[in-house]
């Protein structure tokens, strides 16, 4: 009995666990690329354009048929990233990154598409280092593929490489000129002071804009373009405007909110950022929440945790952003750990945000006189910003320099008296101290 | 034992490691987003609804001060069920369309990414509804309307037809337990439900078996089935054949493994009747052989245009299989009885002729008939083997042959699906081709399974009768008695067991003609 | 009797053996388990950088397809086709599809070979908006003619022209631009409003601008070659039922023939542009000059002839520039697709490099340029006042305009025998992608059409009949493509349409004529299978029932128990 029967448990036994094995891996093949889920459409949804989606459908169904067609897949990254930054819901990164990884899986060489695609992504996860480099081979490989431009202008530019930025958007513009040129265009143009240059090219990105999310998002910079240069009612425009072609739209409620605190309707704008936290939760808008709760004197600490947690699941999936990190570090009180997340951040790009946030980290830290060589390297890098010309004065004042700290604190209140529901405060009463003495 | 082990370690582990989860984070779909699932089952008087709300990591965070009313820091059971109530009449006022009261709450909450945690809701509402005659009924749901996220409807009929729905029977999601992580498809973002009825019976979601359970086996297999019908319906290249039989086969051991196709009855019968290895063979051959012919019966039929709904149709095979599992139970059953009356003498059924009461085991009859265990070892197998088969062959074979095809008589719906696809799709043969793929691998399992059984019966018997053997203490002796005791009864608790499963299946089946 | 049990010292040594290797296992399965999960965040994302659209569509400025042909209708007269805008989904409301008001379109034609415009036509377009801010709808009732107080949007063109060196003269101004075909509620007479959008101006010339039925019919899975398709899925058209952005101008052959004179010079090239404003930021942002966007002469250059790589180069340059970049010439003497087709069919691809595709692609048909095609049809070479050493080979489409209109019109055009089809010009049914199949394969050199391609993508005609009159093309379609019951019929663009029924998509669903064979199969393999089945129970009883006899006597079951 034994040996017939042990060996008929063996084969028994090696039979269920083939099959269990079987089905597991079965189970893996189809978990990969299987059919869509039934997507059930009302019978009566609204008939706006939508351009991301359509093309976003019509990608996915091109690829069931035929999924060798790495321009496609490149191109459906490409989609979901958009779709990531307009929904502001990070588990598009995550579909885009497969789907760009199907592209390069699936034609390696010489993929212009792919690679731009993969750039955009390591924009999108702040690694611009690696972005500049896919986006140089992509330009090597088609010098005429206008979307390998324009993430290398993202790249250059938030690297800080002001004149390989510039370079990038001119090429860009030259071979496709249309709204993310534009759009790239009117950046390079305010970071370098020219606002209303900015504006006019803005307002061009908008009139060539037919998706509501590109609206939203031309309307959306030309509200911050106003905004920045502290004029409220232009703003407040602008934004109702892009929120009647997207409601959904956080940053045009975010601008909104940001208006109607600088008006010091502070229980509206207080409202309309727990609606936009609850809405997309991210540590900037916890931050700013915090910030303005601290200004109408309410409980900043239930909006600060929220941000740190927040910020360390961001970091826990990998990401990296030193300025958020440094701001959380200023608004919990912890200056040298904002010291540290600066230096980290600067150590890894030289864009002039960050030399802006080095110096107020190191003023915090009380290294005034190293705090100055940033402030001012931020301040005359031309871009007319009050937070930069703030941070100078204060950095100056408590150096002792009074003319020079005046002068600044006068000036961020000239560019926008409404720069910060906390800070602006604190300029004026600095302005005040330094005035009389 | 030890090459069992050896053999499964690494797929346990491949099954724990690539579990359909989300790589960095514990919530599926990001850390921010609300994804909510209304499960609606119309009724001819009202409409329930399930609604589950999963909730990532930030949103709990969020909602932790309305949970925690009292403040001290920690989430007391009644603090949860308090804000589960509350929560869930609010969905239920943002579920419009109906007036839902709020029957059950519930909230769960479990561990997340970065030491927070994510909350899971379930709502179970109802409202009357007159669907008693040909109706359509819109359902709107406006819960947290803002909040991105994963939104599902579904929607099944108990007790009347669903005509004609905007939202798909089964949840692709496993009703936000799993959820689909393939390349192209978007998230779900429905938000609405149109679905028109009329008065009928057997609708599709009743009959057929759902697998919406919470075991994992099943989630695979809902997966395999979708790739599957996808593979039958698209571009045909060698490859892809290769694929689709090679899945074909999969799919049909993996549905033999799942509960049905008669695999209670099947170790009930193999462990009433000490089966041999023939018997569990031929079983699993039967069981295959008329699933297989009935699937493609029932898609000859289906496809060539009848009438009849192929949901009524599972219904009377259901009600036909348990009527046969009936019957063999029955037979089993009044085989036990004759034999006991008759004072049959095999090896088990001695130590009862000796008592001559309806009581299993004395001790002394306990002791007899485990010398006979021990003084036979093998002889006692092959004797035994002999003694069954010859004893039972008229009622064993036409038993074996019942169990079969009341096995086998419920096609499954995947099965049918795959070849009706095939047949519209123009490829008759390959669909074909797939099915009798899949009762082969269904007749794998099957085989596995019964052989499995058919060891562990006698590795059961061999192990009592070492027990008694190596001089054990009263534990030892305890067992073996246990066993023994277990023994001798299974011929009779076997055939009462067949016959409530066969009384089962027929009632059931009939509850959904009906 | 056997025993399970080994020897206690080897017991050991395979355990820990055992043990081992079951940690190796493991090990390596959870290696291979983690290295499967993406990587990377997909946390938070931080707006500490502005993120700036990326996706560069520009539809609008998106040439889709170019006809040039002899008005069969109006002897002496060439019309011009050009499409802008492609899959434009019908009911694509609010914004629907507006031609660019800040692009340039162009028509232009080169009659003396040197790749440099000769007759230069330009479009552009400016909105009416009345829509004011408060709504997004195109009309606020039904729009019975184009002057219809409900039609709150509509656009007018401006059709200027400029001849050799000569000025930019203004043809027409404020041409009414037929809108978008909203549906039947809002526009219930559209054939109104198309006959109201048809203009004619000085010189007899007539024009056209606004939504039409994509005229178009392909089946574009054919170029899934490239992706490792192979062919077998043809015969849907894949534009059906989409509508496209026309503009359409007929004008006198004198106008666009060199010196004038038909007669002697009666070859012409013409392609079409599009351009924008060049932005200098040097300028800060100001304008300087326009860039050219878009171009196309030949159908499905991009697709057929020239890998996507080179198509934006494609799009930037002239056709000045084509013969100067060595890799657009290289495609076309060294082509992909018959490779892919050899590949597939088996049919040899013809020996590079193709000179008759040069011939047909770069220097029009003609014997005048050494190439393999004995034939004098529609190059620039065979016009007798074109200096032969000034002519540049280009891309773009070459019409010979005294070839004469052919009564039997054959979709196959030069390859069947009809010279006034395709690729001497482009009528509206000349069936392209076929042609330029055949002709990869080699057909215009053999004059044979390669029979294993015969049917080609299947898709032999539009789904809608084009009109006999200017301008052609069919009205918009109404319905969406995407619901149930898309993609219909439009009717032509005057109601005395012409032949042709309409083409649906062929979607290959098993036929009703299955049935009989399939039930008969299903029948006989239930049956067989029964049979198996109650043979072999038969069998199993017949062989025990042997064996049953000899135990009936009950003692008698207590032999085996003796072995």
């Amino acid at each position: 009995m034994s040996s017939a029967s042990s060996r008929a448990v063996r084969v028994t036994v090696t039979v269920a666990v083939a099959a269990v094995a079987l089905v597991l891996v079965g189970g893996i093949v189809g978990r990969i690329s299987g059919p869509s889920p039934v997507s059930a459409r009302a019978a009566d949804q609204a008939t706006t354009v939508d351009r991301l989606e359509q093309s976003i459908t019509r990608a996915q169904d091109r690829l069931r048929r035929v999924p060798g067609d790495w321009r496609t897949w490149a191109g459906l990254g490409m989609a979901y990233l958009e779709r990531a930054r307009v929904t502001t819901d990070p588990v598009w990164y995550a579909k885009a990154e497969d789907a760009v990884r199907q592209s390069l899986r699936v034609h390696p060489k010489g993929n212009t598409e792919g690679l731009t695609a993969r750039g955009a992504l390591a924009n999108a996860r702040h690694d611009f280092g690696a972005a500049r480099t896919d986006a140089l081979a992509a330009v090597t490989s088609n010098q005429y593929y206008s979307e390998a431009y324009a993430v290398l202008a993202d790249a250059e530019t938030q690297l800080g490489n002001v004149k390989a930025a510039t370079a990038a958007v001119q090429r860009l513009l030259d071979l496709r000129p249309g709204l993310p040129a534009y759009a790239r265009a009117s950046y390079d143009l305010e970071l370098r002071g020219r606002t209303d240059q900015a504006r006019d090219l803005m307002a061009q990105a908008l009139a060539a804009a037919v998706d509501r999310y590109d609206i939203a998002f031309c309307r959306t910079q030309l509200g911050d373009l106003a905004f920045n240069a502290g004029d409220l009612a232009r703003a407040d425009l602008e934004y109702t405007a892009g929120l009647a072609a997207d409601p959904s739209s956080i940053t045009l409620q975010r601008g909104r909110a940001r208006v109607a605190a600088a008006r010091g309707r502070m229980d509206q704008a207080l409202a309309d950022y727990a609606v936009i936290t609850r809405r997309a939760p991210t540590p900037s808008h916890l931050l700013e929440y915090a910030e303005l709760s601290r200004a109408a004197g309410r409980d900043a600490a239930t909006p600060l945790n929220l941000a740190a947690a927040a910020h360390e699941l961001f970091r826990a999936n990998g990401g990296i952003d030193g300025l958020t990190g440094a701001a959380l570090a200023w608004a919990t009180g912890d200056p040298a750990r904002a010291l540290a997340e600066a230096r980290a951040e600067w150590s890894r790009r030289r864009h002039v945000d960050v030399a802006d946030t080095l110096a107020w980290s190191l003023h915090l830290s009380g290294k005034d006189t190293e705090a100055l060589r940033y402030a001012r390297r931020a301040h005359s890098s031309g871009a007319r910003s009050a937070v930069y010309a703030y941070h100078l004065g204060m950095i100056e004042k408590s150096l002792g320099s009074v003319e020079p700290a005046r002068r600044h604190l006068r000036e961020a209140l000239a560019i926008n008296p409404y720069f910060s529901p906390v800070d602006a405060s604190l300029a004026r009463q600095a302005l005040t101290e330094l005035d009389s003495r | 034992m030890r090459r069992l082990l050896l053999a499964l370690v690494p797929t346990a582990v491949l099954a724990v490691v690539l579990w359909p989860a989300s790589p960095a984070s514990a919530h599926p779909l990001g850390n921010f987003s609300v994804n909510q699932y209304v499960g609606l089952t119309l009724r001819p008087d009202r409409v329930d609804a399930t609604v589950v709300v999963d909730t990532a990591e930030i949103p709990t965070l969020q909602e932790r001060p309305a949970m925690d009313a009292s403040r001290d820091g920690t989430i007391s059971p009644s603090e949860r069920a308090a804000y589960a109530g509350r929560t869930c009449t609010t969905v239920a006022s943002a579920l419009r369309g109906l007036q839902w009261t709020v029957g059950r709450s519930e909230l769960t909450l479990s561990a997340g990414a970065g030491g927070l945690e994510v909350s899971r809701l379930v709502c179970v509402l109802s409202a009357p509804a007159r669907l008693d005659r040909p109706a359509s009924l819109r359902v709107d749901n406006g819960y947290l309307d803002d909040h991105i996220g994963w939104r599902e409807i579904v929607a099944v009929g108990a007790g009347l037809r669903i005509v004609e729905s905007s939202v798909p029977a089964r949840s692709v999601s496993d009703e936000l337990r799993a959820y689909p992580s393939d390349l192209l498809s978007s998230t779900l973002d429905v938000r609405s439900a149109v679905v028109r009825v009329e008065p009928g019976s057997g609708s599709a979601g009743s009959a057929a078996p759902v697998t919406s359970g919470g075991d994992p086996l099943s989630r695979w297999m809902a997966a395999l089935d979708r790739r599957f019908t996808s593979l039958a319906g698209g571009t045909l290249t060698p490859l892809v054949g290769l694929l689709a039989v090679g899945l074909a086969i999969v799919l049909g051991a993996g549905h033999a493994a799942l509960p049905g196709h008669g695999k209670t009855v099947l170790a009930a019968y193999l462990a009433g009747k000490r089966g041999r290895r023939r018997d569990a063979l031929a079983v699993a051959g039967t069981v295959t052989l008329t699933h297989t012919g009935g699937v493609l019966v029932l898609g000859l039929v289906l496809s060539a245009g009848t009438a009849i709904a192929g949901d009524r149709i599972i219904a009377w095979l259901g009600l036909v299989s348990g009527a046969i599992v009936l019957i063999v139970g029955a037979g089993m059953l009044r085989g036990v009885l004759r034999r006991r009356r008759l004072g049959r003498v095999d090896g088990h059924s001695r130590g009862h002729a000796h008592n001559g009461h309806s009581h299993d085991h004395s001790h002394d009859g306990h002791g007899h008939s485990h010398d006979g265990h021990s003084h036979d070892g093998h002889g006692h197998d092959h004797g035994h083997d002999h003694g069954h088969e010859h004893h039972h062959h008229g009622g064993g074979r036409l038993g074996l042959a019942g169990i079969g095809l009341a096995g086998g008589l419920v096609p499954s719906p995947s099965a049918l699906v795959v070849l009706l696809a095939a047949i519209g799709l123009g490829r008759t043969a390959f669909g074909v081709v797939l099915v009798v793929a899949y009762g082969a691998g269904m007749a794998a399992t099957l085989t596995g399974a019964g052989l499995l059984l058919l060891a562990l019966q006698r590795r059961l018997s061999r192990a009592t009768a070492r027990g008694r053997a190596s001089a054990g203490g009263r534990l030892a002796a305890g067992v073996s008695r246990a066993a023994a005791r277990l023994n001798a009864a299974t011929p009779a608790a076997t055939a009462a067991l067949v016959l409530l499963v066969g009384a089962g299946l027929a009632a059931r089946a009939a509850a959904s003609v009906l | 009797m056997r025993s399970n049990v080994t020897p206690a010292s080897t017991v050991g040594g395979r355990r820990a053996s055992l043990r081992r290797r079951a940690a190796l296992v493991a090990a390596a399965a959870i290696a291979v388990g983690t290295s499967l999960y993406g990587l990377g965040p997909g946390g938070a994302t931080a707006s500490s950088h502005r993120e700036a659209p990326l996706i560069a569509a520009d539809p609008a400025a998106d040439n889709t397809d170019l006809y040039a042909f002899v008005s069969p209708e109006r002897a002496g007269y060439v019309t011009f086709i050009a499409n802008w805008i492609p899959f434009e989904e019908p009911n694509g409301g609010p914004n629907f599809y507006p031609f660019a008001t800040d692009a340039r379109y162009y028509i232009k034609v080169d009659n003396n070979g040197d790749a440099i415009e000769d007759s230069t036509f330009r479009f552009t377009f400016t909105n009416i908006d009345n829509r004011g801010n408060d709504t997004f709808l195109y009309n606020n009732g039904p729009v019975t003619s184009l002057d219809d107080q409900n039609l709150l949007f509509k656009q007018v063109m401006k059709v200027e022209s400029k001849f050799g060196d000569g000025p930019w003269v203004t043809r027409a101004t404020n041409a009414p631009v037929a809108p978008s075909r909203v549906g039947a509620a809002s526009m219930p007479d559209y054939q109104k409003l198309r006959d109201q959008s048809v203009f004619t101006f000085p010189g007899g010339w007539k024009g056209f601008a606004g939504q039409a039925d994509d005229a178009f019919f392909l089946d574009l899975r054919v170029f899934d070659l490239l992706y490792g398709g192979d062919l077998s899925e043809v015969g849907q058209d894949t534009v059906a039922g989409y509508n496209v952005n026309t503009i359409a101008l007929q004008v006198p052959f004198k106008d666009v023939a060199l010196n004038e004179d038909v007669k002697r010079n009666p070859v012409i090239g013409v392609w079409t542009t599009t351009e924008r404003k060049r932005v200098r930021l040097a300028n800060g942002g100001g304008s300087g000059g326009w860039v050219q966007v878009s171009r196309l002469g030949h159908p499905l250059v991009n697709e057929v002839v020239l890998p996507a790589g080179l198509k934006d180069a494609f799009n930037a340059i002239g056709p000045v520039k084509d013969a100067g970049i060595p890799a657009v010439v290289k495609r076309v003497t060294e082509p992909e697709v018959p490779k892919l087709i050899e590949a597939i069919y088996g049919i040899p691809a013809p020996a590079t490099p193709r000179n008759d595709l040069v011939e047909i692609f770069l220097t029009g048909i003609t014997t005048k340029a050494g190439g393999p095609i004995k034939a004098d049809l529609n190059s620039q070479l065979n016009n007798a006042d074109v200096n032969p050493r000034k002519f540049r080979p280009s891309e773009m489409l070459r019409l010979n305009l005294s070839v004469p209109v052919s009564d039997n019109p054959n979709r196959l055009g030069v390859l069947a025998g009809d010279l006034q089809g395709f690729p001497n010009g482009r009528r509206l049914a000349d069936d392209v992608l076929d042609i330029e199949l055949q002709a990869l394969e080699g057909a215009a050199q053999t004059g044979k059409l390669v029979d294993a391609l015969a049917a080609g993508d299947a898709v032999d005609s539009n789904d809608n009949a084009f009109g006999d009159k200017f301008p052609y093309v069919a009205l918009p379609n109404a319905v969406a493509v995407n619901t149930v019951g898309g993609g219909t019929r439009a009717g032509s663009s005057d109601q005395s349409g012409s032949t042709d029924p309409s083409q649906g998509p062929a979607t290959s669903l098993g036929g009703d004529s299955d049935v009989m064979p399939m039930a008969m199969t299903f029948g006989g393999v239930a049956a067989g299978m029964g049979a198996v089945f109650l043979t072999l129970w038969w069998r199993r009883r017949r062989s025990t029932g042997r064996h049953a006899k000899q135990y009936e006597n009950p003692a008698d079951l207590t032999i085996p128990l003796q072995q």
